[in-house]
């Protein structure tokens, strides 16, 4: 059986469907989108969602007047916890592992680890209680 | 006769302006800044959607770097498209963008841009001008590092560029997952 639940099972998973559903960013900054289950990145103009599924956790450095947020991802070659299966839909892509942004706006930066922390843990949750409803 | 888009940007400028189509080429003007582009120079033109909206970007037959010109907005395709065909007698090709929100797909150089591709659509295009640096950290993990994107986001220094009127988010660090280590060469290598 195929269950998409299934733990050993690739979920698959869309920020977006079409276009017209994508925000428009003027302020070219990072935005989190909880109905999409999304992080928008701003990288060279463009719009780069990535779903919370491919994020693996955050963190927080200051120096001087720059806040730094790296977003780390969850690519083939690494260990992300006992109870996760990492499957891959192709593991011979290549992976964005991880992003690192500056600001000098200590409290958004702040607010943006918070959000993207929460989005990731009501993620998790969800999907353990998918696996259990499954069970 | 000319062609005018309002509210207009241009590459990572945080200040709006005119982009106007004449016969002879295009400008874009803004408070603090004016771009020309003669229309002997224009070699192509891209149309794609951004953060900002829809993007017009031009590539040179000379050595310029290309620019790109964010804000409009989809119905202004048919107009634009029509104008440039018309004055510069170009064609403009529409890129695919991928907004499924994967973070897996493949890079490969197109020009002066290194791309990201994920199923056959753009996910982002880093022109390797602004890559300062660029790493093998292990077998499998390549990084690159950004030129100071503040200086390079906000065109010629002006009163209005101090710190506090940065709004950007700034990227300094990308670093990638490569499944073997040909495939990192390539990418450091033709930087």
């Amino acid at each position: 059986s195929s269950n998409g639940s299934q733990p050993g099972v690739f979920r698959r998973f869309d920020s977006y469907k079409r276009e017209q559903q994508v925000p428009i960013n003027r302020d070219l900054r990072i935005l989190v989108d909880t109905k999409a289950q999304t992080v928008i990145i701003p990288i060279n103009g463009f719009i780069v969602p990535v779903h919370v599924s491919t994020i693996k956790n955050t963190s927080k450095t200051e120096e001087g007047d720059y806040t730094s947020l790296r977003i780390n991802f969850i690519t083939p070659g690494q260990s992300v916890g006992k109870k996760e299966d990492m499957v891959f839909e192709d593991p011979d892509s290549m992976f964005i592992r991880s992003v690192t942004f500056r600001s000098t706006d200590k409290l958004r930066f702040s607010d943006l680890n918070k959000d993207i922390n929460e989005l990731k843990k009501l993620s998790t949750k969800r999907a353990a209680e998918k696996r259990e409803m499954a069970d | 006769m000319s062609v005018d888009f309002e509210k207009i940007y241009h590459n990572l400028d945080p200040i709006p302006g005119i982009l106007r189509l004449q016969q002879g080429g295009l400008g874009w003007k803004s408070q603090n800044n004016l771009v020309t582009i003669s229309a002997e120079d224009i070699s192509h033109m891209q149309w794609m959607r951004v953060a900002r909206n829809f993007q017009l970007k031009i590539g040179f037959k000379s050595d310029r770097h290309r620019e790109v010109f964010d804000g409009l907005v989809r119905d202004d395709f048919e107009r634009l498209s029509k104008t440039v065909k018309e004055f510069y007698g170009v064609s403009i090709e529409t890129r695919e963008i991928s907004f499924k929100g994967w973070n897996w797909g493949k890079t490969e150089y197109r020009g002066e841009d290194l791309s990201f591709q994920v199923s056959g659509r753009t996910m982002f295009d880093i022109p390797v001008h602004k890559i300062a640096n660029s790493n093998i950290a292990s077998k499998t993990e390549v990084s690159l590092e950004f030129i100071d994107p503040t200086a390079s986001a906000q065109g010629e220094p002006t009163d209005s560029s101090s710190s506090s009127s940065r709004k950007a988010d700034e990227l300094v660090e990308m670093r990638f997952y490569i499944p073997n280590s040909e495939k990192s060469r390539e990418i450091i290598g033709e930087k």
